[in-house]
């Protein structure tokens, strides 16, 4: 005890000193070319990041550090809790629709407008496509990503049951048919391992059958327990009662392998999924192909889910102007090339190389700009996230027990009318 | 009662009534008597001022960084949370006050009545598995030969992260999954099923997963309480004619009481606690059938950015616990009386 009492003091000054040395490092390395922050939670962007940031750095002076976040929770809570404060990072990815509505709402974004007219201006981006990244004609964020939810089908196993990719809704439900009879199922679905994934046929069966009905339930004028709607969920019940789906908890969380392994035919997905497939060594054209689902109805034939993964700037950051000048950067066919090249990702710049998109994709992409889909935005950012989150839930049940169909609507609907309810009073 | 004592002095005819206490060193690990130094070194200065001031205060400043951490992070993050469970916060809009609507909300909501049974279920299962099961196994591994490896073997999934444990478990409960596959094997066919899709099967077998991991810490507590029941008291009953349940219930059990109340307390906490488990294998779902209260405190808070309802569900959740921990350890303590 005693001998202890000498060597307090020195070694308390030690411990406050190491602290200050630190801090006085990291003040002498800030005369360096300016970097800024660019966060994300898809760690598969990391290498189109560095990318552009290198690339960026000799165009204009300003590079990125590519900040990865590998649980998309705490990188929500993270981005979430800092974008009010000046800890913000400048430049973030975000989901577009009303996912980003209520930091729009809460003035935490850049605005971006005069950069999407920018490179309207030069022919780069059709015009239309900037109203989805933002409200009231004014752009918030940038197309990061763009991708079509399309049908991945397994071409072995079709060559092996004499099929082909259907055109129509009949022809559709005679390979699920022939599937089913020779011991295959037809349809992947996992609502055990992955929550959201229940989304995925209430989006496609609504707009396979009536689009505007689809859009309506989105935006609240149309209830969920809404005859028509039921009726379009008794199709899809049909569907699940033949055995045309997996059964829940047949693949948790690894989606590739029993697709490559050919345990079920066809798994209906945003075209983002080529790069898993590629990875696990599975060759599009070879080993599996695309199709977008025929429609049920007329109306249902020319429609396409959409999903955009913006790129967001924000508004209280201190580097906010070099993030919107390195977004000015990200806009362009420069950019936009190296981007596709690193990244996996198609380009939606009208006037990058045709090369840089994966080839499976390429008459998708030129069918879209040739107009011949009605672009409908995935349910996930379709409507306000607090209807979303609990309704996915619910279409969750009824996956796992078909019969709960009115049921799960009935709640649904509730709510629907309890967020419209409260937002219409606020 | 006796307290066996390890003889320290050199003194061997010295009998203990006569000895002087600080010669001893008690082995009741319950009772630690730290040896005195002999007097007079210390009385041989005669301190200042300054530095009599200096040891008055020295040991509160040897507590000062502790005292600012648990102040800081706990003290600061309790009054935190009790203060936005009044709020509507969402983390990027200013915080309003709304009263009690949070915790009126909470308690209306089917779905925290249902974690609350589920966490209820999680407390029972732990008490049952780990507890019971820890005890038991202590008894019987003390006995026998070979324990040391069977207490290795049972205490390795310990040193496992709950997301290791998670992972395993989640292939063992597959579809096609070990447990499946071998019930199928036996001819069990029947009692292969989806494990973690349907309530209530997929909480208790994640109740299962849990005590698999926690059955070893308890066990390994339980055979330190074993080994600290005085061997006289045993070898007394034996000769009065107590057999191997009579040992066990009347003896054994008695005498583990405080170990028994650490072990219990360790593990109903742990059990209100239970999150990264659940979270891991099946994120609560599917249809949020295996929320547990953390997980809903969790989800609230990190999905739908409800962070007024959150904090209200972490001050239910913690009253519970502490309201708990008082209770228990004062009857358990109590009766004691060690």
């Amino acid at each position: 005890m005693n001998r202890n009492k000498n060597v307090f003091l020195p070694r308390l000054m030690a411990l406050l000193l190491i602290p200050a040395l630190l801090l006085g490092g990291s003040i002498a390395a800030q005369d360096e070319p300016i970097v800024i922050d660019w966060a994300n939670d898809a760690a598969w962007h990391e290498a189109g990041q560095d990318a552009v940031g290198e690339a960026s750095l000799g165009a204009t002076g300003i590079g990125v550090n590519t900040v990865i976040f590998t649980s998309t929770d705490s990188y929500q809570a993270a981005v979430r809790g800092a974008l009010p404060t000046e800890d913000a990072f400048p430049l973030f990815d975000w989901w577009f629709g009303y996912r980003m509505k209520d930091l729009v709402d809460a003035g935490l974004l850049a605005d971006v407008t005069d950069i999407w007219q920018r490179h309207i201006d030069k022919g780069e981006y059709p015009a239309s496509m900037m109203g989805s990244f933002g409200f009231d004609g004014r752009a918030y964020g940038l197309p990061k990503m763009i991708n079509y939810w399309v049908v991945f089908y397994n071409k072995h196993v079709f060559a092996d049951n004499g099929l082909e990719a259907p055109a129509t809704w009949d022809e559709l439900m005679a390979v699920a048919e022939t599937l089913s009879s020779n011991g295959v199922t037809p349809f992947g679905l996992d609502v055990v391992g992955c929550r959201w994934c229940s989304f995925i046929w209430f989006e496609e069966m609504m707009v396979r059958v009536d689009p505007a009905l689809y859009q309506s339930v989105m935006t609240g004028e149309t209830a969920y327990n809404d005859p028509q709607v039921v009726a379009i969920m008794e199709q899809w019940r049909d569907l699940l009662d033949a055995g045309y789906f997996s059964q829940p908890g047949d693949f948790s969380d690894n989606w590739e392998e029993p697709f490559v392994n050919g345990e079920f035919g066809m798994y209906l997905i945003g075209d983002w999924w080529t790069g898993s497939l590629e990875r696990a060594g599975f060759v599009a054209g070879e080993d599996y192909g695309v199709f977008v689902m025929p429609g049920i109805t007329e109306a249902g034939n020319r429609s396409l889910i959409i999903e955009g993964r913006p790129l967001l700037i924000a508004a209280n950051s201190p580097q906010r102007d070099v993030a919107l000048e390195f977004a000015d950067y990200f806009m362009s066919v420069e950019a936009q090339t190296v981007w596709a090249e690193t990244s996996e990702i198609n380009s939606p710049n009208l006037l990058a190389p045709e090369e840089t998109r994966p080839g499976h994709l390429v008459d998708l992409a030129n069918a879209v700009a040739n107009g011949e889909y009605e672009l409908y935005t995935r349910y996930w950012e379709a409507t306000p996230p607090q209807i979303v989150e609990q309704v996915v839930d619910l279409l969750g049940q009824f996956v796992l027990d078909p019969a709960a169909l009115q049921t799960v609507l009935d709640g649904a609907e509730q709510i629907a009318q309890d967020y419209w309810a409260s937002a219409g009073g606020e | 009662m006796e307290r066996p004592v390890k003889r320290l002095s050199n003194h061997s005819e010295c009998r203990r009534a006569s000895c002087p206490i600080q010669n001893y060193v008690s082995t009741d690990p319950l009772r630690h008597e730290v040896p005195v130094a002999p007097l007079g070194r210390a009385s041989v200065e005669t301190p200042t001022r300054a530095q009599a001031l200096l040891r008055t205060i020295e040991p509160y400043l040897y507590l000062l960084p502790a005292l600012l951490l648990v102040g800081g992070l706990l003290l600061y993050s309790v009054g935190h949370t009790l203060a936005i469970s009044f709020t509507d916060w969402d983390l990027i809009t200013p915080p309003r006050f709304v009263g009690l609507k949070n915790y009126v909300d909470a308690i209306r909501d089917p779905t925290f009545t249902r974690s609350f049974t589920n966490t209820l279920a999680w407390t029972a299962g732990s008490l049952l598995l780990p507890v019971g099961g820890g005890l038991l196994l202590a008894v019987v591994l003390e006995r026998i030969p070979g324990q040391r490896v069977l207490k290795t073997l049972i205490y390795l999934p310990a040193i496992l992260s709950t997301t290791v444990v998670a992972a395993i478990w989640s292939y063992v409960y597959t579809n096609n999954g070990v447990l499946n596959e071998t019930l199928r094997w036996v001819g069990l066919d029947a009692m292969a099923r989806p494990w973690l899709v349907f309530a209530p099967t997929n909480t208790l077998a994640m109740i299962v997963a849990s005590s698999w991991r926690a059955l070893g810490p308890s066990m390994v507590l339980f055979l330190v309480g074993l080994q600290t029941i005085p061997p006289e008291l045993i070898e007394a009953a034996k000769i009065d004619g107590a057999g191997e349940r009579i040992l066990f219930w009347r003896i054994k059990l008695p005498l583990l009481r405080p170990i028994t109340a650490i072990v219990v307390i360790m593990s109903v906490i742990g059990s209100f606690m239970t999150f990264d488990l659940v979270w891991v294998m099946t994120q609560g779902g599917p249809g949020r059938s295996s929320e547990t209260l953390a997980v809903t405190m969790y989800r609230q808070a990190f999905i739908m950015w409800r962070m007024g309802y959150a904090g209200a569900v972490a001050v239910i959740l913690s009253t519970i616990v502490i309201a708990f921990s008082i209770f228990y350890l004062r009857a358990t303590l109590k009766r004691s009386a060690l």
